[in-house]
């Protein structure tokens, strides 16, 4: 069963996001900032990131880059209600992240995504 | 009547058969010979009628078969079928709520950034109807919120006074065209009634290249530069 992390301070977020992928049988954890997340992927890896952008204790960008250098392999998400234009998108966040989804995003296209990213 | 107990009744008539027969074969006094035809008649003619019902029922037991196979099978047809739409309904209860929560995070967020900004700020749709305002300038007129969205702008707003030589009002030939406009005077009135001169600068707010509204932005005129006081009183 593939692990997803969530790390999002939203609580309503968290709570759909992970009732949706528990549905997909995948197994979920959740983190509420962005140091708990760094603590997490340590004990137990994921196989896949959902990470906001405006976090409590600091920026998802910056954790995702950090993220990146301890674990090369595992796919980001960037979910943000932070809506940026295609342009910035594709010249800065995309260079750090593996995909960005705004929070407007239909469920079932976060849900494709993740399925795309996890190979299936 | 249940398959066991007819099988247990037909075996017991079969038993009852063959002791007759044997009493009949073996009884040794005329009695015993008549009481045997007798009881191998009854079990003969009971075994005969069982049979015959059992004929006779065959086809109504069949058919209610098969109308119990059908039945049970329309049954689970109908369970997965409801499995299947409660599955459904699960996701798209899911994609409500997810839709929901996103929504309320964007008007939340636009709320943010509204209501950092320190100097007092509506948004006006294009017909100057109030839709949005920031806490600046609840503080600089002592209304709630619910004393002025929806409201028309001239409520709290205004260009001129009666009592002033009347100029046109540069806001709606404005939003029409997608002007800004830059620190013109108006006047803020407050809950009290009192006015202040304010120095307003309009943003119009397009979506899709089509000016659906504006942002209003208000300065003390009191507190503005002596230059842009200047200015705005040279264009009143």
């Amino acid at each position: 069963m593939k692990h997803i992390l969530i790390i999002d301070d939203e609580a309503p977020v968290r709570e759909v996001l992970v009732k949706a992928l528990t549905r997909q049988c995948y197994r979920v954890s959740q983190a509420v900032t962005s140091s708990d997340g760094r603590r997490m992927i340590v004990v137990d890896p994921p196989d896949l990131i959902i990470t906001d952008l405006q976090l409590e204790d600091g920026d998802g960008l910056e954790l995702a880059g950090d993220l990146k250098k301890l674990l090369p392999k595992v796919p980001i998400i960037l979910l943000t209600g932070v809506i940026f234009d295609a342009e910035v998108v594709h010249q800065t966040i995309l260079k750090k992240v593996d995909a960005y989804l705004e929070k407007t995003t239909p469920l079932h296209q976060v849900l494709a995504e993740v399925r795309r990213l996890l190979g299936g | 009547m249940q398959d066991g107990r007819e099988k247990q009744l037909r075996w017991l008539l079969v038993a009852g058969l063959v002791i007759s027969a044997i009493l009949l074969a073996v009884g040794s006094q005329p009695w015993h010979k008549l009481l045997a035809g007798l009881s191998l008649t009854v079990v003969a003619v009971a075994l005969v009628m069982l049979h015959g019902r059992r004929v006779v029922d065959a086809p109504a037991v069949s058919q209610l078969s098969q109308t119990a196979r059908t039945l049970s099978q329309t049954v689970q047809e109908r369970d997965a079928a409801l499995v299947v739409a409660g599955e459904n309904l699960k996701d798209e209860s899911l994609e409500r709520s997810w839709t929901t929560h996103s929504l309320e995070h964007q008007l939340r967020y636009a709320n943010t950034i509204i209501n950092a900004i320190g100097e007092p700020l509506m948004v006006v749709s294009k017909a100057l109807n109030i839709t949005r305002i920031n806490p600046a300038l609840l503080r600089a007129t002592g209304f709630a919120e619910s004393d002025v969205i929806a409201q028309p702008l001239s409520k709290i707003l205004r260009v001129a006074f009666e009592s002033m030589e009347l100029k046109n009002d540069p806001l709606p030939p404005a939003l029409k065209e997608g002007r800004e406009l830059t620190d013109r005077t108006a006047y803020l009135v407050n809950k009290a009634g009192t006015i202040t001169p304010v120095l307003m600068s309009l943003f119009p707010v397009r979506d899709q290249d089509k000016v659906v509204g504006g942002i209003l932005l208000l300065r003390d005129a009191s507190k503005a530069p002596a230059k842009n006081a200047k200015s705005a009183a040279a264009r009143i």
